[in-house]
């Protein structure tokens, strides 16, 4: 069930109702069972492996909070063991497999291990990850084992956040299950419009600009450099769009309920460096690789040869996080190599030098914009054979005109991305322009719904598909 | 309870706001948008909602810019429209049709027969219910489509008037102000000689597979004009390739239970004429010229 189908409207309107109408204590029965159905309408049969893993991290809990000494991390490296072998098995199995045919191959060995025909569980990576940072809290002190079975699976399985975050920690959702919520005027109006606005970034830009981008993609060696570069720019705004366009709705989802869920997106493509990039960007996962990765293998206080391959290792997991596929993993080494090169041109980075600070700011905010859009060249590709190919094709200017495509489509593309840089440049320097809708001049809110929801009925793209954070 | 009812009548009045806007916006684009007087959409309006030319041209972008109808009416003193639209299949033309004979019979039908136009496709109900969704209140067989295509596009465009004409308003800017393309009564004349001359004249897609639904509707088709008395020629215009597959064959199974058969042109120019194309499946406007009146001569005339 996607956010942006009917189906999902009919689920919403059905079950938050239900949700105020219910007692406090049958609440998270509700949301458990809705949370069920959601996560069943996409393939059923994969709630079994969400069933382990909260049986598992359930009881590991208890066991960790219970035990002393050894024991405690003994469930602890048993609770994260099942959690990544359920990753390894269903996310990684055949792409270990696929290597290591090829590399017997280059020996005329034949690997004759099976593969496995089975299809990646919708937000695996997501609920998983969620379900971690459960155990490892418990551990570290931090949160009280839950003893509520129903209110733990719900911690994993609630439904907006479910299949691609923000991955959330359980000192900020545990207790707010346990809470009652009382039905809030100010709550349901807040959520609706982070849902209305995140479904304008997911079928007004992204859709759209998924219809150029797919067109080159799939055709890279027809195109040109200047092709090529356009469409990589539009990818990085569909990217954001659809992920920080979920992540909008599932906090509106959350919220009209009363829930609070973490922020996910902070205007990334105004970053001024790549550091900056990282703390606004998918926010929940690069905290959540700080304080369980980085953090653990020392961080900065280390030396400087360990903390430079701390940076690249906590980038090349975050590659493979996001899926089983060496495009991913050079993502990843990409940006562990912009984050060593940023933190040791720090001085030259603080330096205004460019005699202007603006203008300097503008330079950088450019130059990370330009090396984020040359990483998503290898996530968007489809292979590693064919991010060279484009990479080459854009270095050496492949010859060639502009591929228009669909003029309406390729027009609105460019409008909607100037659109949302004029939103974001406003809303990072002066004020949050989502203000219009809390103006107390109720005929200028009102204009505000009006012309957003207008807007996605005109301009949306109604069979864009799904969302691309599903597949990891 | 006082919040509840707060955001019930809060509720009421931006929906009763969202629809008033939806309707009058929705009604002012959808003027504009039948009003167009080029691009692609104001062919399917004209053949929707305005047509009553004694030749009617059925295709795709190969009809479009293959037949010229001032030439036709010239030579045979014959009325003629060519409502060819770039990318469309064999249930487009079906739809078109029948929605034409709901409200006038012309003369003679030309269906240029496409190479793809029996094959399976993906996407080809999306694209259909897409092109015809601002007459979905205009015309019984439009309407009839949508509802057996997408139950969802049916109920949101019968709920908003926007999303009849949901994409368009940069197409209407465009064609209002006199950009893009131009047809002289749905011929699109297309200007260039070939330069990217291709190398393999003969064309082997070994993943081709015919459609029953595109078969089915091409008999509806020719069942249909045959019902109304109305001259069918079934052609292929001139193509600078050669198909593994034959759609003539395919045609012509169905043509021959009502005694007609397809007219081959494929090969009408040389190999090398390739100062009459402008790419390897499109004639240029010289190409165009040199084809149409050879169907005159033979079969208009």
């Amino acid at each position: 069930m996607l956010f942006n189908s009917l189906h999902f409207f009919f689920f919403f309107i059905v079950v938050t109702p239900a949700f105020f109408l219910l007692a406090h204590q049958h609440r998270w029965k509700l949301l458990l069972a809705a949370s069920c159905y959601f996560y069943m309408t996409f393939v059923p049969v994969y709630i079994l492996i969400l069933g382990f893993t909260i049986v598992v991290d359930y009881f590991a809990g208890i066991l960790i909070e219970t035990s002393k000494g050894k024991k405690r991390k003994f469930f602890l490296i048993l609770s994260l063991i099942a959690n990544i072998g359920v990753l390894a098995i269903f996310k990684y199995y055949n792409f270990l497999n696929e290597n290591l045919s090829l590399l017997l191959g280059n020996f005329d060995y034949n690997n004759k291990i099976p593969y496995l025909n089975i299809l990646l569980p919708i937000g695996l990576s997501f609920h998983t990850f969620q379900a971690m940072s459960y155990t490892i809290e418990v551990y570290r002190g931090n949160q009280k084992a839950e003893r509520h079975f129903g209110i733990y699976s719900l911690y994993v399985m609630f439904y907006p956040q479910l299949v691609a975050g923000p991955i959330e920690r359980p000192q900020n959702i545990l207790p707010q299950l346990h809470e009652k919520k009382e039905f809030s005027y100010e709550n349901v109006v807040e959520g609706l419009k982070h849902i209305v606005w995140g479904l304008f970034k997911k079928v007004v830009i992204a859709d759209r600009l998924s219809l150029y981008v797919d067109a080159v993609y799939n055709n890279s060696d027809q195109h040109s450099g200047l092709t090529l570069i356009v469409a990589t720019v539009f990818f990085a705004f569909q990217i954001y769009c659809d992920f920080s366009g979920y992540s909008d709705i599932a906090i509106g989802c959350a919220r009209v309920m009363g829930y609070r869920l973490m922020m996910n997106f902070r205007r990334p493509y105004l970053a001024a460096s790549i550091k900056e990039f990282w703390s606004r960007w998918h926010i929940s996962l690069s905290t959540w690789f700080r304080d369980y990765l980085y953090f653990p293998l020392g961080g900065s206080k280390v030396s400087k040869l360990r903390w430079y391959s701390n940076l690249f290792i906590v980038f090349m997991v975050s590659g493979l996080w996001h899926g089983a596929n060496w495009t991913f993993i050079v993502w990843g080494a990409l940006h562990g190599t912009y984050q060593i090169f940023s933190v040791s041109f720090k001085n030259f980075n603080d330096r205004n030098y460019l005699g202007y600070r603006p203008l300097t700011n503008a330079f950088q905010v450019l130059l990370t914009f330009t090396l984020v859009c040359f990483a998503w060249i290898f996530f968007r590709a489809n292979n590693v054979n064919q991010a060279f190919a484009i990479c080459e094709s854009i270095f050496t200017f492949k010859p060639g005109d502009l591929f228009i495509g669909t003029p309406e489509t390729f027009a609105y593309s460019v409008i909607w991305i100037l659109f949302l840089l004029i939103v974001e440049y406003i809303t990072e320097y002066y004020c949050d322009i989502i203000q219009v809708f809390h103006s107390p001049n109720r005929a200028l809110r009102y204009a505000g719904y009006t012309i957003m929801v207008l807007c996605i009925i005109l301009f949306g793209v109604f069979n864009g598909g799904q969302f691309i954070y599903f597949q990891f | 309870m006082k919040a509840f009812y707060k955001l019930c009548l809060n509720g009421i009045l931006l929906l009763a706001l969202l629809l008033a806007t939806d309707r009058t916006l929705g009604k002012l684009i959808e003027h504009y948008f039948f009003n167009e007087k080029q691009g692609d959409s104001a062919i399917t309006t004209h053949a929707l909602l305005h047509a009553k030319e004694d030749i009617l041209i059925f295709g795709s972008s190969r009809a479009s810019h293959h037949y010229i109808p001032e030439l036709i009416r010239r030579k045979t003193g014959l009325s003629c429209y060519n409502l060819g639209r770039d990318g469309m299949k064999m249930k487009y033309y079906e739809t078109l049709l029948k929605a034409v004979l709901s409200y006038h019979t012309p003369k003679i039908v030309i269906l240029d027969l496409n190479i793809n136009d029996f094959e399976v496709e993906n996407n080809e109900e999306e694209r259909l219910t897409t092109v015809f969704m601002p007459y979905i209140n205009k015309n019984k067989e439009v309407h009839d489509l949508i509802y057996k295509e997408s139950k969802k596009d049916y109920s949101l465009a019968n709920i908003s008037t926007l999303y009849r004409v949901n994409s368009l308003p940069v197409s209407i800017l465009q064609h209002h102000l006199g950009m893009g393309q131009k047809h002289f009564n749905g011929y699109e004349p297309l200007v260039g000689k070939m330069h990217n001359i291709a190398k393999a004249r003969h064309v082997e897609n070994n993943h081709y597979k015919e459609s029953e639904e595109k078969l089915a509707a091409f008999e509806n088709f020719v069942e249909e004009t045959q019902r109304r008395n109305i001259k069918l020629y079934v052609m292929v215009s001139p193509d600078m390739k050669t198909y593994k597959h034959n759609s003539i064959q395919t045609a012509n199974q169905t043509l021959n239970k009502y005694k007609l058969r397809a007219y081959d042109y494929s090969e009408l120019f040389k190999p090398d004429a390739y100062d009459m194309f402008y790419d390897g499946a499109h004639l240029n406007d010289a190409g165009a010229k040199a084809f149409t009146s050879a169907i005159i001569a033979a079969h208009l005339q």
